[in-house]
């Protein structure tokens, strides 16, 4: 059976419930998006069928540099008695924020030829983005965690919940910063190095690799800003309780997360026209 | 079907603007076809764009109420890297139409062989147009936008393609750009002149024509 052909679009016909529409609009966009992710995951990296698996190797590859680099120098920790799981609790929430962040920023412009079908929206790209970053985040901490496993660094934490909801929260961000990356980025092209260049400022003051508790009351103010901070300090809390460098405000991730997306979105469709001439 | 509701398009040009649509407003009803002339840089390819939703009028609105097609034959939205067959699986899936169908009816038209297996981007521009006017034809579209092309490839082939539109003619209608009269009255039963960031809408072609003739005096 054929499906559905066409967005519903126009003035909604008497008879036609809004339910039913909504309904409609939803398979029809979920159909989009589907063979967008598709696309997005066959052509990201050339033509090859190990596309997708090359972009999940980038923030594996990252993140693994940065726990080797650490486990190699560190003498002692600032908490707990490992290395392996200080640096991973540190690194793994930044990571999780930089590459959905950062990968969804090129999700109209690397789809953008996809725009000449008129039933394709730039919000169908967007999505598509999200669910395909979604998921490979999710893929890298779970590699992550088997190769930490292999080196016999136990991860085991306080509670499996606290973890689960710290990492999700984290992607969350990234994905929400990147929704507001992808407008942005089509409207000024330089974005990406600005946005890369703020990552790179939030990894320095995230206490990834060095806490900061010998600051000032004020200079720790200013690092509160920081949202990666806080998904640091979150995940850190599942394996070390409550050791706070700042008062931990999940609030503060998933407002900034949502905002993020809010705005993205909204730019989307008010932009819409010069999105699509960019 | 279509509905131009007090729509507005420019461009900013080396500090000039350029008005395609001054506050226009227009309906393509259903069960008509419209052939659209204008002179060079008039903007009509622009309004085909905006008509199909693939640009935004900078006001005003555009509402559609039929499937609309991309325009006929292009291959712009075609990915280089795919080969013709995971370009077509994509334009399926998208538009949801059976996968297998679509696939088999443009390898059939298309008549390229063992290139539908090859990245689009090896394909010569022949090939190319072959895939793209087919992919067209396999989708059933309720409007087609046509900007100049109707058909492609050498003598048979361009049969081939006048049949199989032919088809479609017969239960779908055509918004169609060109600046050839006679194609126009061939496909047309309205026409229209764009000029000025006005459209003049004619009940006839031939009235068209006259006002495009005096344009270009």
């Amino acid at each position: 059976m054929e499906l559905s052909l066409e967005r519903p679009s126009g003035r909604p016909s008497e008879r036609a419930s809004v339910l039913r529409r909504a309904g409609v609009a939803f398979r029809v966009q979920a159909r989009i998006v589907g063979a967008v992710i598709l696309r997005d995951m066959r052509t990201r990296f050339g033509r090859s069928h190990m596309s997708f698996l090359i972009s999940l190797s980038w923030p594996l590859i990252h993140v693994m540099i940065i726990y080797f680099a650490f486990v190699q120098v560190a003498k002692v920790v600032p908490i707990g008695s490992s290395a392996g799981v200080f640096i991973a609790t540190g690194a793994l929430p930044y990571i999780l924020v930089l590459y959905p962040g950062r990968l969804l920023t090129l999700a109209i412009i690397q789809n953008q030829q996809t725009l000449m079908f008129p039933i394709i929206k730039t919000t169908d790209l967007i999505l598509a983005r999200v669910v395909v970053e979604f998921f490979s985040a999710c893929i890298v901490v779970l590699m992550f965690g088997a190769v930490l496993t292999a080196l016999d660094v136990d991860i085991v934490p306080q509670g499996w919940a606290e973890v689960a909801a710290a990492i999700f929260a984290s992607i969350y961000l990234g994905l929400g910063l990147g929704v507001l990356n992808v407008i942005v980025m089509t409207l000024f092209r330089l974005w990406l190095v600005v946005f890369i260049g703020i990552m790179a400022l939030f990894w320095v003051t995230a206490g990834a690799t060095t806490l900061k508790l010998g600051l000032s009351d004020e200079a720790r103010a200013i690092l509160s800003y920081n949202p990666v901070l806080h998904s640091v300090i979150w995940l850190r809390t599942a394996y070390f309780g409550d050791f706070s460098e700042i008062p931990l405000s999940k609030s503060y991730i998933l407002g900034t997360a949502t905002v993020s997306m809010f705005l993205g979105l909204v730019g989307d469709r008010l932009l819409r026209g010069r999105v699509l001439m960019a | 079907m279509i509905r131009l509701d007090q729509v507005f398009k420019y461009y900013r040009t080396h500090g000039h603007t350029k008005v395609i649509l001054d506050h226009v407003s227009m309906e393509f009803r259903s069960g008509n076809s419209y052939g659209i002339l204008g002179i060079n840089g008039a903007g009509k390819s622009t309004m085909m764009k905006l008509l199909a939703g693939t640009e935004m009028p900078n006001s005003g609105r555009v509402r559609r109420d039929a499937r609309i097609s991309w325009p006929l034959g292009f291959a712009g939205g075609l990915h280089g890297k795919m080969t013709g067959r995971e370009n077509v699986q994509f334009v399926a899936r998208v538009y949801g139409q059976n996968v297998r169908r679509v696939v088999d009816f443009v390898e059939d038209f298309a008549e390229i062989g063992a290139y539908m297996d090859v990245p689009f981007q090896h394909y010569s521009s022949g090939m190319g147009q072959r895939l793209a006017f087919g992919l067209s034809m396999a989708v059933d579209f309720e409007v087609f936008l046509i900007d100049e092309v109707t058909a492609v490839g050498d003598a048979r082939f361009q049969r081939r393609c006048h049949e199989e539109f032919e088809k479609r003619r017969a239960r779908s209608d055509i918004i169609m750009v060109s600046h050839a009269p006679t194609t126009l009255m061939e496909y047309c039963n309205r026409g229209i002149v764009l000029a000025n960031g006005k459209l003049h809408m004619f009940s006839n072609v031939e009235d068209a024509v006259e006002l495009y003739k005096q344009l270009n005096d």
